[in-house]
């Protein structure tokens, strides 16, 4: 019996020492929810804009990246336009709402709205299959053009209280998305026709380093008696320039160097990102690049004149490795679309 | 006169079969002359002769005086310096004859005037008996592990095990029993055996207090006479680390302990021993077993156990076996570390108990370790009982700067480290010849880090695309191991075989329940570091304005928060069979077992890493907790860091503006994740011959192992987008055929000299196999894993001489060889033909077989109590080690290197003085630098510095059962370092400054 007791006395004496040292604080005070992440909707984008003669303008609503499916539950969300300023007061409004599927058909999704048009609730389920789509357009109508005027002004388009019926959905950042007439000396569409091959040339020793398709363009690549068009679009913050030919095929063929722009008193800096190609023909690398012109607009003769001064990338940063250099810069005008 | 006809074992081998000819013609002469020359029956003489205590060699000397008699025999075979009285009543010469030849085991034959002596031939069906015994200490009671017993005027003995127990054969009749035990007085005992039966004796030793002088004994000093005559009395080449010996230096835990043992040196973590590496042999090459099972590894790429989870009071003792038995698993080229746990020895409670406070000095907080023990037997000794709990938690910190490349890395650590060990062991003994046992052990060991990052990341190139970087990051992780083991056997004894049988299931879990960490980058002019002034303290050169203290500079960069879990587990059934057997005179032992282990490993990762995309900026001043430190490292600034908690909570009540990186997260998960399952099956044959002084042990071992794995493999596209997660499977099969031979000659009682030679294997890394698998075709760069890669495979020589002192102590010395084939080295090569890559040359980096590695080197151990010196310097002593490795192994690109983590020098010095109850050592550990990893050329060769840590402890033995002790660990602040090609290039510095410990030990029987 005492032998017993003395097991017994062990363990209770051990469970002791264990219970009254168990000191060491291993818990977290605050535990992340980083699991079962929610379905986050968004906006593509928080602000954006469009030439004055713009009738309509597409924003994208998407859901950030996710795992597994999404829920099948019905899911709303309200929507609101505000903070219309000058032409736009009264005349923006959503016009219809759509996506495409995986075949590349258009749906509509059902969309409510207020009287005035600048609220309302968006149905993010197929009316037909219920399903959500991983994306969808909001298509706005804007002023356009009236024959005397340019329209001009901005609103607001907010999404707000996303109603997802037990679903593990929630409204992500952003919500809202700023919209304003693109109206600046540059924006638009800017025209520069190649017609020969020393102009061709000319144009690659400045760009073919940022475009693997243009470095390996010759002359006799293009359908004789056509012209190859530059079309340098001056986005909301972004410049497209839109290379353009037939081939001796008599093929269209397009060539596109991007890349966000920002100018200043007739100075003008690109910024973007360019393939590497390697020696087996795919894709080595992207480096980021860098543009630093000048520009001068001819309003007379709608014309605008580039001076290509130096093109860097992070391969090529230093004095004598630049990608393009011209001290006195490379010139090309362009006429306006 | 007695003639030794045969000293055999002095001469050689040839000239010997000549020798046994001439005696043969000699013998064959005087049986011819005998017919003619008939002497009288020593039936027919009668003789009066009364002795007490004399030698039989006095009692037969005695009869060649009185008689014509001559006595001859072989000294080899023959003993006569057992002690026998006789009485005087037999006066009948060839009774007394016999009844003498019968006390010494002997046959004799009368040959006209000669009677020839020789040893009883074993008949098998004569009756054997089975003694069945314990040594143990007169003074304490407590066990004597290692003693070796042996039947005088034989060849057959035995060592008694870590319980002081043994059991060995005998045939029926009087026997005299023969124990030795360094640093007690031999001791003898007379048993009668009776065929059949079992006879139990107990057979206590007294200390020698003539060899140990004025030394008193102490725990400590019990601890290192049980070790040292556990290593004397072994077969094979081990070093035996006793729980009680590493209460001599300031050991915390099982690595650390070990670091002590020859040729054996360890790798840290924050400070504290984890590793083990036998033989300047990487971990993965030694084995780590549990009561003589392997464990399984915890962590999720490896094999190899981090030993700083295992608490050293959960142990009797540590083995570390260098050159292996065909009984022990094949896939330990290093070695084998055995970790044996305790059991109940006595029918008195025994209530061992510590407490323990220390401090660490870099993190100012003190910490605190304590364990129970009880353990005690009931039923007549029949059922033992023994439970172990042991608590040890610790604060500890480091202080450490690092470079990459050009960046600097200022890290300030703090951890909370926690070690629980239980264990209990159940034994109970159906009978002398049955018993039963099931032990277990469970250890947890958690550790709390939290870590502060400064990256300084300098715009070197002056590139218009970069500018001056500084990354503040905050890291708080949780990283929980556990490994548990049961193991569930039996043991019997039968007239003519022993048999044992045991299952067991282990398991090891590694579980991160968190990894979180916040990362803010700002910007500074004109950052600029200087590397060369002085290559151990970088200089950090920021411009005050801004000022990049300022934390409202840093904008927030992105969050990972992770978890992963780690789980692998063995099952495994084993039996072994041994059959005692003699030719002629010499005793030997037949061997043979099998066993069949099932391992499951697995990993799981979940990592989330979420960026902004709210709204406004999230500046580091908005979350900025925890301590700043103007003077790190003695000579930096640096601010408050993130405050997780206070970050979560932001994190948590605004997740529309995090962003969950959905692409990173499913390749980051499944190019860790994986799940493998290998089956091993193993048989083995041996025997062990006993030669009066030479043991010969050898055998063969066959292991055949199987292994399946499931894991992925991620391939990012030419846009370097996730392109493709791709399920693999794979499986192979290998076999090995292991030949083990070794040889220990006994010079004397005090000296032996041991040979090896053996075949063993290491099985390839998890990691190694399936590695984290990934393939990037912009980068034309690839890892895959290598599921057909095979183990290395080795034969090792060893050769030891080793002497030891009567007073406790040793000199050692010896050399090792190993050569290694299908040594595992990554090899780089281009496949054009990969998936989806279009045809495109893609450089894989791949794990393969092929090269040959060599490693020798020589190994010397010197301890010793002093005691043979004058006056007050008795009390001091000794413990020295030094091993020498030298290693070569062909790399792809790189030629011959040496092995990675192959230290060339590794020693051990420590002085000991004792002066009555009071005990202090000063002990330095010595570890050479060492490959960490190799580079494309030596230049890159990442290498740990050298390391030498010294430290001290003292106790005091107030009472047999109560001590007190202090310690005091790296004294000098001893840094890790790592350099790159050379020390001109360091690029890793980390501090821990120094810590203590002082406690009680309570040891009630």
């Amino acid at each position: 019996m005492k032998k017993i007791f003395n097991i017994i006395k062990a363990t209770v004496l051990i469970f002791i020492l264990l219970v009254t040292t168990q000191c060491a604080e291993n818990k977290l005070e605050e535990t992340p929810a980083d699991e079962n992440y929610p379905f986050r909707l968004i906006l593509d984008a928080d602000e954006g804009g469009d030439l004055a003669d713009t009738e309509d303008y597409d924003l994208e609503v998407t859901f950030a990246d996710f795992i597994g499916e999404l829920p099948e539950e019905t899911v709303t969300v309200n929507y609101s336009i505000t903070n219309l300023t000058d032409d736009m007061i009264d005349a923006v409004s959503i016009d219809e709402i759509v996506y495409e599927d995986e075949d590349g058909d258009e749906h509509s999704l059902d969309f409510t709205a207020s009287v005035d048009g600048l609220t309302g609730t968006i149905t993010l389920n197929d009316p037909d299959t219920g399903t959500i789509p991983e994306s969808f357009e909001i298509v706005f109508t804007l002023p356009g053009v009236e024959e005397t005027f340019f329209a001009a002004g901005s609103f607001t388009f907010s999404l707000s209280n996303l109603v997802a019926g037990g679903a593990n959905m929630i409204l992500g950042t952003p919500y809202e998305f700023d919209y304003e007439v693109l109206d600046h000396e540059l924006a638009g569409s800017w025209k520069y026709e190649i017609e020969t091959e020393e102009q061709l040339n000319a144009f690659k020793d400045v760009f073919a380093s940022l475009s693997p398709e243009l470095e390996t363009l010759e002359f006799v690549d293009i359908l004789n008696g056509t012209s190859l068009e530059v079309e340098a679009e001056f986005e909301f913050e972004e410049l497209n320039l839109k290379l353009a030919y037939s081939d001796t095929n008599n093929e269209e063929v397009e060539i596109e160097i991007e890349g966000d722009y920002d100018f200043e008193e007739g100075e003008l800096e690109v910024e973007g990102s360019h393939l590497i190609i390697g020696d087996d023909g795919e894709i080595e690398d992207e480096l980021d690049y860098s543009i630093e012109a000048a520009y001068e607009i001819d309003e007379l003769n709608s014309l605008l004149t580039l001076q290509l001064f130096v093109i860097l990338d992070e391969d090529h940063f230093k004095q004598g490795d630049e990608l393009f250099f011209s001290e006195a810069g490379a010139l090309f005008t362009f006429e306006k679309d | 006169m007695i003639k030794k006809l045969l000293r055999l074992h002095s001469i050689p081998k040839p000239l010997r079969l000549v020798f046994v000819g001439i005696l043969l013609q000699c013998f064959v002469a005087e049986i011819l002359q005998a017919r003619h020359i008939l002497a009288q029956s020593v039936y027919d003489i009668q003789i009066a002769l009364q002795v007490k205590n004399k030698t039989i060699k006095e009692v037969f000397d005695l009869i060649e005086e009185k008689t014509e008699f001559t006595f001859s025999y072989s000294s080899r075979t023959v003993d006569l310096s057992r002690s026998i009285t006789l009485d005087g009543r037999e006066q009948n010469l060839g009774k007394i004859i016999e009844d003498v030849a019968n006390k010494a085991q002997l046959e004799f034959k009368q040959l006209n005037t000669i009677i020839m002596l020789k040893r009883k031939t074993v008949n098998h069906t004569e009756a054997w008996g089975i003694i069945k015994g314990r040594t143990i200490d007169e003074a304490t009671s407590e066990a004597l592990p290692g003693a070796t017993i042996i039947v005088k005027g034989t060849n057959s003995g035995t060592t008694s095990d870590l319980n002081g127990e043994f059991q060995l054969r005998a045939l029926e009749g009087d026997i005299e029993l023969e124990i030795s035990y360094m640093g007690f007085k031999k001791s003898s005992q007379l048993i009668s055996v009776k065929g059949g039966i079992v006879t139990e004796v107990e057979c206590k030793l007294a200390n020698d207090i003539t060899q140990l002088s004025a030394v008193v004994v102490t725990g400590v000093l019990q601890g290192q006479q049980r070790a040292l005559n556990q290593q004397k009395s072994a077969d094979n080449i081990k070093n035996v680390v006793s729980a009680d010996q590493i209460g001599r230096f300031p050991d915390p835990n099982v690595a650390e302990a070990l670091q002590r043992v020859p040729a054996v040196n360890i790798e840290r973590d924050q400070g504290e021993g984890r590793y083990v590496l036998v033989r300047g042999l990487a971990p993965q090459f030694t084995n780590i077993s549990i009561n003589g099972e392997q464990i399984p590894s915890p962590e999720a790429g490896v094999r190899y156990v981090a030993l700083d989870a295992i608490p050293a009071d959960q142990l009797s003792s540590i083995e570390v076996t260098k050159a292996i038995t065909p009984d022990m698993d094949g896939d330990a080229i290093g070695g084998n570390v055995n970790l044996i746990t305790r059991s109940a020895q006595t029918s008195t409670p025994s209530i061992r108990s510590s407490a323990v406070l220390g401090y660490n000095d870099i993190v100012q907080r003190t910490n605190l370790q304590g364990s129970l023990e009880y353990s005690q037997r009931f039923l007549n000794n029949k059922l033992g009982i023994m439970l172990n709990s042991s608590y040890y938690e610790s604060d500890r910190g480091s202080d450490n700067w690092e470079r990459d490349d050009n960046d600097l890395e200022l890290r300030d650590y703090e951890l909370v480290r926690t070690r629980l060990g239980l264990s209990s062991t159940i034994d109970y003994k159906f009978s002398d010849r049955s018993e039963v046992y099931f032990r277990t052990i469970y250890n947890r060991f958690t550790d709390r880090e939290q870590r502060r990052r400064y990256v300084f990341v300098p715009n070197v190139d002056s590139s218009s695309f970069e500018v001056n970087e500084i990354e503040r990051l905050t890291k708080d992780r949780l990283e929980k191991q556990y490994v548990s083991s049961f193991n569930l056997g039996a043991k019997h004894i039968w007239n003519k075989l022993n048999i044992d049988y045991e299952v067991s299931y282990a398991e090891a879990i590694q579980d991160t329940p968190y990894d979180n960490e916040a990362a803010f980058v700002g910007e500074a002019d004109g950052l600029a570091l200087d590397y060369n002034t002085n290559p151990h303290w970088p200089s950090l050169i920021v411009e005050s304005d801004p000022n990049y203290l300022n934390n409202s500079l840093y904008e927030f960069d992105e969050v990972a928060f992770g978890n992963t879990y780690a789980f692998d587990k063995n099952t495994t059934a084993k039996f072994n069979i041994g059959i005692p057997y003699s030719i002629n005179s010499t005793d030997g032992l037949f061997k043979f077992g099998g066993k069949v282990r099932f391992k499951e490993k697995s990993y799981d990762v979940t990592e989330n890493v979420f960026s902004w995309e709210g709204a406004g900026d999230l500046t580091l001043d908005q979350f900025e907790g925890g301590p700043a430190d103007d003077n790190f490292l003695d000579r930096y600034t640096l601010r408050k860091s993130v405050d997780m908690d206070a970050f979560i909570r932001h994190f948590n009540a605004n997740q529309s503006g995090y962003e969950l990186s959905v692409d990173d997260k499913l390749a980051a998960e499944a190019v860790e994740s994986y799940t493998a399952t290998e089956d091993v099956f193993a048989g083995y044959a041996m025997t062990k011959l006993q030669f009066n002084k030479l043991m010969l042990l050898g055998g063969l071992r066959y292991e055949k192992t199987k292994v399946d794995y499931t894991y992925s493999t991620v391939v990012y596209g030419f846009d370097d987008e996730l392109q493709e997660i791709i399920p693999e499977r794979g499986s192979t099969e290998y076999a090995f055929l292991l030949p083990q031979l070794h040889a220990k000659y006994q010079v004397n009682d005090k000296t032996n000299i041991r040979a090896a030679v053996t075949r063993s294997y290491s099985r390839p890394n998890f990691e190694s196999i399936i590695p984290s698998s990934e393939v990037e075709f912009s980068g034309r760069a690839g890892t895959l894993g290598n599921p057909n890669l095979k183990p290395v495979g080795a034969t090792n020589i060893d050769v030891l001489s080793e002497h030891y002192f009567g007073s406790v102590g040793i000199l050692s010395g010896g050399f090792f060889y190993k050569k290694l084939t299908d040594f595992i080295f990554n090899r780089n090569y281009e496949t054009t033909t990969f998936p989806g890559s279009n045809g495109v040359a893609l450089e894989i980096t791949q794990a393969q077989n092929g090269e040959d590695a060599t490693l020798s080197g020589f190994e010397f151990a010197y301890q010793q109590n002093l005691s043979f010196l004058p006056g007050k310097l008795k009390g001091l002593s000794l413990y020295t080690n030094y091993t020498y490795t030298h290693s070569k192994a062909t790399i792809q690109g790189r030629g011959e290197i040496r092995l990675p983590g192959q230290a060339r020098h590794v020693g051990n010095a420590a002085i000991g003085y004792d002066i009555g109850k009071f005990n202090i050592r000063l002990a330095t550990n010595f570890n050479g630098e060492y490959i960490l990893e190799v580079g494309e050329e030596p230049a890159k060769d990442i290498f740990v510095r050298d390391r030498m840590q010294l430290d001290a402890s003292a106790t005091f033995t107030i009472s047999p059962k109560i001590r007190v002790f202090g310690e005091f660990l790296n004294i000098t602040n001893q840094p890790f370092e790592v350099f790159q090609g050379g020390e001109e290039r360091f690029i890793q510095r980390e501090f821990y400054s120094w810590w203590s410990r002082v406690g009680i030990k309570f040891d009630l029987n």
